[in-house]
């Protein structure tokens, strides 16, 4: 009796440590879980967890700058934020803990390099040159304006120097190793002038640029400074009206029209494998918005396993105004890219197949709220955003929430799956609607049983079947095909024999019947003849 | 005062339902032969027309039931992979029946209304009769779809959507075919025919619409006055 009331106490004792352990895994808890959206399987506006809270708010104060201060562009190297401040034409350094370390405004001659005169000159239609009166002032030694940058892994610094009209080469202390200037493209003719805005490197030092007034494509120069080719030139559509209008209308109107040329884009941004991304605000003439280039200049970028394609707010009123994207940040660990928009202030994270994640930010002069924003990049899970219109540069770190499913989807690409469903099952505790959630944990399924060795085809099955609950919570019809074909092929085989069989009764039966009817019928007919 | 003759009332409503009863009993009856004419669409539709035996107006009425019927099984019972999943929440079956039935009734007034005219033989029972004969295409298509979608992948989808298809398009060619006959008219003058009653059905329905949101717009009216005058009536 003694014993078995020992054993009682000791279930007890478990269980009751078991119970603490399981409610020890308490949910933690967002505390802003409102005011913020996401868009849903059927591409509708729902509320969301927020996924992006702002950390840091910088700018003239903390950093204690000129009001010129007027942050275009910006870029992570190692452990430093650089921004190009278009305003002071400078670039400043900023490190981990968002201090100002240095400002670059002026570079050096290095000992087997001096820095070559600015090209002061603009070309006429007949070739004759003459000296342009803005330029008169230039210096050599400083930037005018720059409005973007690159750094090379070996630490080289291209600074695109807008209103200089050049582009820099130099170390990480301004000591300049190389200078582009005077770059002449054939094609755009002999007034073309070279205005560099936006650039990225590859490894052999090559440039892609984008340079105002270009509508060719990318600008790509080779590392001795020659024009090598367009790259990517965005894609134009005429729409049918106006095709319909040019065949009626006369030659003279139709040249007074505005013809539709291609766009330009906005932005650039590399990631680690060489794919340059491009963002294009203006998307009329049908450009398309975001690209992701590869080595021949195609796009490569598709949503053709996203539920609904498109960048930005889906929903939007003729009042607030259409997404117009203005630059991409890469984050190369999590294999996500975030896009801003500056009609809204917003900024979109998508996976790398191109279903969205995340929305933050937003208009406004709140705190963490933007007026004009130009640029943005990821730094680890933060995102910095630079801002001109309230001369602000933001930083926003991750939630918990974002953090889980950022896991979990790096964890799934991995290859490590039971550990991304334990972070989609926790990214569900947060957010039961996450649709991606599902579909992902439905995937998960799948492999699993897909894994398995063919003797083990009832736990297969099994998955599959388990896999069609997630595929149905996350509307995933096309998932759901896939597993239930599996399914429903394991069971005819299973029962084949059966079907097989009871089809030949049936056809045979048909057949029986048949003949059976016509020999009836002659039969009457004979006796009705005989009668 | 009157005296209500209740034995008399119970008797007449029992009667009715019994006839009712036995025009069901009778449709039924004429059934087999319906099915016979999607096999033998010229023969069957000549006979259907000038043989009273061959059909009856309670058997056209089972017709377009079980069409409404099967359409609405369709939606029901249609597998996850090929439903409007939130649409089979909620049913409403009058909305499901009409939507079913409307576009055929218009059809049969519309193309009596114009055959009369142009001289057709038809009868308006007849054209009601051939009409109700010609849907059951559909219906059957309807029926055999729904186990199709339980056993189709979406790999499989062409022939869920071939069935459907297959159904509708041999509904609308024994529909041709049964005026044709119905009217004795030839190709050509039942292709005019087809196309004038088309426009007819959107004159029906137009008007349809009209009356409706002209009756809306006197309720509303009336509405309006009377809580104008109850307001006055309590100052």
């Amino acid at each position: 009796m003694k014993k078995v009331k020992f054993i009682i106490a000791v279930a007890l004792l478990g269980a009751f440590l078991v119970g603490m352990s399981a409610s020890s895994f308490a949910l933690p808890i967002n505390i802003n879980m409102v005011d913020n959206y996401f868009y849903n399987q059927d591409a509708a506006a729902v509320s969301s967890p927020v996924a992006y809270r702002p950390l840091d708010v910088l700018g003239l104060s903390s950093w204690k700058l000129d009001t010129s201060f007027n942050p275009v562009d910006t870029f992570v190297y190692k452990e430093y934020l650089y921004i190009v401040d278009k305003g002071g034409s400078q670039i400043l350094v900023i490190d981990e803990e968002y201090n100002l370390v240095k400002k670059i405004s002026e570079i050096k001659d290095s000992p087997d390099y001096t820095v070559p005169d600015i090209d002061k000159y603009i070309y006429n239609e007949d070739g004759t040159r003459e000296e342009d009166s803005t330029m008169a002032r230039a210096n050599k030694y400083n930037f005018k304006n720059p409005e973007g940058m690159f750094i090379t892994d070996e630490g080289l610094m291209y600074i695109a120097d807008t209103e200089n009209r050049r582009i820099v080469v130099c170390d990480l202390d301004g000591v300049c190793v190389r200078v582009y200037q005077s770059i002449r493209i054939d094609v755009l003719g002999v007034t073309f002038v070279f205005k560099p805005e936006k650039i990225v490197v590859d490894r052999s030092g090559t440039m892609s640029i984008i340079s105002y007034g270009v509508n060719k494509g990318l600008i790509q120069i080779d590392s001795d400074g020659s024009f090598q080719q367009f790259f990517g030139a965005p894609a134009t559509t005429i729409a049918a009206t106006d095709w319909i209008y040019a065949i009626f209308a006369s030659a003279e109107s139709l040249s007074s029209r505005i013809q539709s040329v291609p766009a330009e884009y906005t932005s650039i941004t590399a990631d680690s494998k060489g794919f340059i991304y491009t963002a294009c605000s203006d998307t009329s003439t049908g450009a398309p918005p975001l690209q992701k280039l590869s080595a021949d200049g195609s796009n490569i970028l598709t949503q053709e396993e996203a539920r609904y394609s498109g960048f930005g707010d889906l929903q939007t009123s003729p009042e607030s105004g259409q997404t117009t994207l203005i630059d991409v940040a890469v984050n190369e660990e999590t294999d996500t890219y975030t896009i801003l928009d500056s009609t809204h202030g917003r900024f979109f994270t998508y996976d790398s197949s191109g279903k969205l994640l995340f929305v933050g930010g937003g208009v406004g002069n709140q705190y963490g709220r933007f007026k004009s924003p130009t640029s943005i990049v990821c730094r680890g899970d933060q995102i910095v955003i630079t801002d001109a219109g309230n001369q602000t540069v933001t930083v926003y770190e991750t939630t918990d929430y974002a953090e889980t499913v950022c896991d979990a989807i790096s964890l799934y690409k991995s290859g490590d799956y039971d550990a991304a469903a334990d972070m989609w099952d926790q990214a569900i505790q947060y957010y039961s609607n996450l649709y991606i959630a599902y579909e992902s944990l439905g995937n998960i399924q799948v492999i699993k049983g897909r894994d398995l060795p063919d003797d083990q085809v009832d736990l297969r099955m099994e998955y599959y079947a388990k896999s069609l609950e997630y595929f149905k919570l996350a509307e995933s019809k096309s998932g759901y095909s896939d597993s239930f074909k599996e399914l429903r092929n394991q069971e005819l085989s299973k029962y084949f024999t059966v079907i097989f069989i009871s089809f030949c009764v049936v056809f045979i039966g048909i057949i029986v019947l048949i003949y059976v009817r016509k020999y009836r019928k002659n039969r009457a007919e004979e006796k009705r003849r005989v009668g | 005062m009157v005296k209500i003759k209740w034995k008399s009332i119970g008797q007449r409503i029992l009667e009715w339902l019994l006839s009712v009863w036995k025009g069901f009993v009778g449709g039924l009856k004429h059934l087999p032969y319906a099915f016979y004419i999607q096999v033998h669409p010229f023969d069957g539709f000549f006979r259907l027309k000038n043989e009273q035996s061959r059909r009856s107006i309670p058997c056209a009425v089972i017709l377009y039931a079980m069409l409404a019927i099967s359409s609405i099984l369709k939606r029901q019972l249609t597998g996850y992979l090929f439903a409007d999943t939130a649409a089979q929440l909620q049913l409403n079956i009058l909305s499901e029946i009409i939507a079913a039935l409307l576009p055929y009734m218009l059809w049969v007034v519309a193309n009596w209304c114009f055959t009369s005219l142009m001289d057709g033989d038809g009868k308006l029972s007849d054209i009601f009769c051939a009409t109700a004969v010609a849907t059951i295409p559909i219906m059957v298509c309807n029926l055999i779809q729904i186990p199709v979608s339980q056993f189709s992948s979406l790999q499989e989808e062409n022939l869920y959507v071939f069935i459907g298809g297959l159904g509708i398009v041999y509904t609308y060619l024994m529909m041709f075919f049964g005026m044709m006959i119905t009217h004795q008219y030839t190709v050509f003058k039942s292709i005019i025919t087809t196309l004038l009653t088309i426009v007819g059905m959107l004159v029906i329905a137009f008007i349809i619409i009209l009356i409706f949101f002209l009756i809306q717009q006197v309720l509303g009216f009336a509405t309006s006055l009377g809580s104008e005058i109850s307001f006055r009536l309590n100052e």
